[in-house]
């Protein structure tokens, strides 16, 4: 299959809430993963199917470039997680490659929880649509997250 | 009448100064990847 959309994955907000997995968004250290289109993300896989290396998200469909945007991805920094009106907001500052980069045909990111080790070690946060092919020669990818966030509940 | 200074054997002799990048001048390609948000609304509260 290949990308449509964003989604946060229905079993990170299950396991939040029933405290099957130790989730904590603002403290835990994340990463960025790229994917090809090779990838079929479905936001209603086990927890066990949303982690990095399992499910879609393999290696094989990985798009990186050591020492540029590494295998296993790139670190969210400045994390935030706010409330404001009801609308609960996961965000982060911009994700950037290195300078010298080539990568080509991202097509979207998997954004995971690169702390947790139990029940499953690097479980899947969201998956993150670009809308479309991503590709720099020699140059640098800058990830630009959305004014809403890299994921955003409305209660 | 000046006569030009060979250097003899063994002098010194300064490289030119390294090119400067000044502003406006290229910079390495960049890409913005304009990633969407994934958002989940919340439905079904009380009517």
């Amino acid at each position: 299959m290949a990308w449509t959309d964003s989604r946060a994955f229905a079993a990170m907000q299950l396991n939040t809430l029933t405290r099957g997995a130790a989730y904590d968004l603002d403290t835990d250290a994340h990463k960025v993963a790229l994917f090809n289109n090779s990838v079929t993300p479905d936001r209603t896989v086990a927890l066990g199917s949303t982690a990095y290396n399992t499910g879609t998200w393999v290696t094989a469909n990985e798009v990186s470039q050591a020492g540029q945007w590494a295998a296993a991805g790139v670190s969210l920094a400045s994390v935030t997680v706010a409330q404001a009106s009801g609308v609960v907001t996961f965000d982060a500052a911009d994700t950037a490659s290195g300078t010298a980069a080539t990568l080509t045909n991202a097509f979207g990111a998997l954004v995971y929880d690169d702390t947790l080790t139990t029940p499953t070690a690097d479980p899947g946060i969201s998956f993150n649509y670009f809308g479309g092919a991503q590709s720099v020669t020699a140059g640098q990818l800058i990830v630009v997250w959305s004014a809403n966030g890299i994921v955003q509940w409305t209660t | 009448m000046t006569i030009p200074e060979t250097p003899d054997e063994g002098d010194q002799i300064d490289a030119a100064p390294a090119a400067e990048t000044g502003p406006g001048e290229a910079a390495v390609p960049v890409t913005y990847a304009h990633a969407q948000a994934a958002t989940v609304a919340a439905e079904g509260q009380n009517d």
